[in-house]
């Protein structure tokens, strides 16, 4: 199989296969012609043998008459030679049939016959000196001779005729005959030449495809599709070797990709901790920071619990102690997440603070499911710092009374906490500054407050939630005048970022 | 453009073939039409010699026709030659080979019978046609019976006539070298006629001639028409006769000035019939006589024997007059 398929035995089978029907149609040509040759040489055979046997009958009489005149037996001898000559050339088989040139010539082969015959007899006569008898037969010979040389004249003139006619039908076959030889040495020629353009074009087709497909490779396209195997051996191996090359090309490539994307997240979430890590020292000290005044504002409020309890201010040291109880939950444990009733708890002392601060101007409503508080966990102290940022803006220069709602429900498996206010809302462009994820700039986000706050750390405990458009874990719903609502969406299949 | 080049290879591909095989058949068919032997001929089996009157007439074609039909269903095969003592076709017709012959003896009778005599020493079979030999011989014969010709033609003319009963009928008959069956046989149809018109009517029968050239009727019409205003009919013996003297009563504008009966029966007779230019025409059937000869003369080789005589039978179609 690789013999026959190797360039060179196929550059050779092509060529001789070509070369083959060039020849075999040139000698196809040259034994139609030499058939023509011969058909019309046949024609003028029958002609030539009548004029050969019209010749030896003539020859005959010349040495009859002299035998029978002389009696030389040079005369006789020439006699038998051209009776033995003629009898020889004469066709043994004379059957009948309805061509009317068969039937005279079968005449003529009998009268000629006959003529040897009595020619015998007239012979014999002379030798036995029956004057008168071989003198008559003689007279017989003589008609008889001038009647076949007449016949086969007749005759001859009759077949050249018939053969003139058919020499005219001769020829206009032969016509189209050469017509017929001519298309086919042209078409011969034409499908050996087209022969040898397939097959280069087989040979040459798959370099082709080489060189294009080389040209894609060297531009950086892998993708491209394999150069299909042709029937050559020299080429199939190139092609198998280019194909595979390209496909061993493409997964290095794949590989080196999936390595570097693999080293990328792994660098990647390397800095992120490294961030977290920072981050979280920042938060610590922040925290370390901003435990300093309320331990120290506890213990004062304490005391001043117990010197209103003393002075029988009930009013102020419930107020004070519901500032302790703030206080100490603001400090009080350094968990991350939270359970709900826990943030909720702390929530419940802040607003009555605020409820003692803005008796009259603020309304705060708290909608929380009882059964939510103990299921569901959210990041510590994210809903203070959101009613905190409303009533510090929310309400600046408004003389109406405002009024906060913080709502609490779960849809589906997202827990969604919401702070909304009648306020004077907050413009779009601060509402998405306020959304903007903060990545590099830890100077800055070492000194967020507030909603802004909370804002990052709900991107940093959720960052793939928040990778999903549609299920933002803060949303802000706003515009001025029309108050301002915070959303807050917890997905609790989600397990939040929690650094080690 | 891999696909063109395949598409145009394979359109010359299939041109060489068509080439290739309309040029071998045309080779093929070259061949066999032009062998030397040619094989459309047919093998038969007996050859027969038919020895018919030179020059050729359309009468004798017309037996040459019928005899050619006939041989091909006889399995026999024919070869034609001149009859006559000058021929030497005929007279040395017997070294031939032929297995038998069917002769028109024309008028010579006295040479003839001596041929025939050759003929039979040979052992060749004979068929005399359209007029027989006095011999000893029994000669088979196959032809028109001319005494009934004649019969055919006295009640014709009867029929004819208009003239009172008492007058004379004055009858030309052209015999011609074109028809020796015809003029060797004048005796018997003016028998016939003779026989028809004798103690009906008082009649003179002349005989006129006229040579193979095919002009000579119209001559021998012309003469008759100015020299013999008596005649009431003039009957001819050949068809080419009978054309040429029509012709000539047209052209002198003489039809009707008397009765002309002629002989055969072509398209131009027919129509010289209904325009009654001619009164009647006696046809007989030259093809039935050659058929009905290769018949006999196949029966005469084959089985030995055969009927002595036909008769091919003659009638006298009558125009509109």
């Amino acid at each position: 199989m690789r013999f026959a398929n190797s360039l060179r035995n196929q550059l050779i089978l092509s060529a001789t296969i070509g070369l083959a029907i060039v020849i075999l149609s040139v000698a196809y040509i040259l034994f139609a012609t030499v058939r023509l040759q011969h058909i019309i040489n046949d024609q003028f055979s029958t002609e030539r043998f009548f004029q050969r046997l019209q010749s030896e009958v003539t020859a005959i009489e010349e040495p009859l008459l002299s035998y029978l005149s002389t009696r030389s037996s040079g005369a006789l001898a020439e006699i038998l030679i051209e009776e033995q000559t003629l009898r020889n050339i004469l066709p043994v088989e004379r059957s009948v049939s309805d061509d009317p040139f068969a039937v005279e010539s079968r005449e003529i082969y009998f009268l000629i016959d006959r003529y040897l015959d009595l020619m015998q007899e007239t012979l014999e006569l002379k030798r036995a000196r029956a004057i008168e008898a071989y003198t008559t037969r003689y007279d017989t010979l003589v008609e008889l001779n001038t009647h076949i040389v007449n016949r086969i004249d007749k005759i001859s003139l009759f077949g050249l005729r018939r053969e003139l006619d058919n020499y005219q039908e001769i020829i206009k076959a032969s016509r189209t005959m050469l017509f017929w030889n001519l298309l086919v040495i042209i078409s011969a020629f034409l499908v050996s030449a087209f022969w040898f353009a397939l097959t280069i074009n087989r040979f040459t087709e798959p370099m082709k495809m080489l060189a294009s497909s080389a040209g894609e490779i060297s531009s950086g396209n892998f993708d491209i599709e394999d150069i299909p195997v042709h029937t050559v051996y020299e080429l199939n191996v190139v092609v198998n070797a280019f194909n595979t090359m390209k496909h061993d090309i493409r997964q290095y490539i794949a590989e080196i990709n999936k390595q570097k994307e693999i080293e990328q997240g792994y660098m990647e979430e390397r800095v992120r901790n490294l961030k977290m890590e920072e981050l979280l020292k920042r938060m610590e000290l922040y925290t370390m920071q901003a435990q300093m005044s309320p331990h120290f504002l506890f213990n004062t409020l304490n005391t001043g619990v117990q010197l209103a309890i003393m002075e029988g201010a009930d009013r102020t040291a419930d107020f004070m102690e519901h500032l302790a109880a703030f206080f100490r939950h603001n400090i009080r444990g350094r968990d991350f997440i939270v359970p709900l009733r826990h943030e909720i708890d702390g929530l419940e002392a802040y607003l009555y603070i605020l409820r003692i601060r803005f008796p009259r101007s603020l309304k705060m409503t708290l909608d929380v499911p009882e059964e939510l508080l103990d299921t569901c966990h959210v990041p510590a102290l994210i809903l203070q710092p959101l009613v905190e940022n409303s009533v510090i803006h929310a309400f600046r220069d408004a003389d109406r009374v405002g009024s906060i709602t913080i709502r609490v429900r779960k849809e589906g498996d997202i827990v969604v906490l919401s702070v909304a206010d009648n306020g004077i809302g907050i413009r779009s462009d601060t509402a998405a500054r306020l959304l903007r994820r903060h990545t590099r700039d830890m100077e800055h986000s070492s000194k967020i407050m507030g909603l802004e706050n909370v804002i990052q750390r709900l991107y940093f405990f959720y960052p793939a939630q928040d990778q999903q458009p549609q299920n933002d874990v803060v949303a802000i719903h706003a515009s001025p005048g029309e108050g301002t609502e915070i959303v807050i969406k917890i997905d609790t299949r989600i397990k939040p970022c929690i650094p080690s | 453009m891999r696909l063109l080049i395949r598409i145009v290879t394979a359109i010359f591909a299939a041109l060489f073939v068509v080439s290739l095989v309309f040029s071998a058949r045309t080779t093929t068919t070259l061949s066999r039409a032009f062998s030397t032997a040619s094989p459309e001929s047919e093998k038969r089996t007996h050859h027969i010699a038919v020895f018919l009157p030179e020059p050729s007439s359309l009468f004798y074609e017309r037996v040459r026709k019928g005899a050619s039909e006939a041989a091909r269903r006889h399995d026999t095969a024919l070869s034609f030659h001149p009859v006559g003592a000058s021929s030497p076709e005929f007279t040395l017709a017997r070294y031939t080979g032929i297995d038998g012959a069917i002769i028109h003896p024309g008028l010579d009778t006295k040479q003839i019978r001596r041929r025939l005599e050759e003929f039979d020493r040979a052992g060749i079979s004979i068929v005399l046609i359209e007029h027989g030999v006095a011999d000893n011989s029994p000669w088979a014969f196959v032809g028109t019976n001319n005494f009934d010709v004649g019969r055919k033609i006295g009640e014709t003319i009867l029929s004819l006539s208009s003239k009172p009963s008492d007058e004379t009928e004055r009858i030309a008959i052209v015999y011609s070298d074109k028809s020796p069956s015809m003029s060797s046989e004048a005796e018997l149809i003016e028998l016939g006629l003779t026989t028809v018109l004798n103690g009906r009517r008082p009649a003179s029968i002349a005989r006129r001639r006229t040579g193979v050239n095919p002009l000579d009727a119209e001559n021998l019409t012309y003469q008759i028409l100015r020299n013999e205003p008596e005649l009431s009919t003039l009957i001819f013996t050949d068809t080419n006769d009978t054309l040429a003297a029509i012709q000539v009563i047209i052209d002198l504008n003489l039809v009707g000035h008397l009765d002309v009966i002629g002989f055969g029966i072509t398209d131009a007779i027919r129509d010289y019939l209904d325009r009654g230019v001619l009164a009647a025409t006696i046809v007989v059937n030259p093809e039935v006589i050659g058929a009905e000869a290769v018949r006999v003369m196949t029966s005469l080789i084959r089985d030995g024997y055969s009927p002595g005589y036909i008769d091919t039978g003659a009638e006298i179609v009558r125009g509109t007059r």
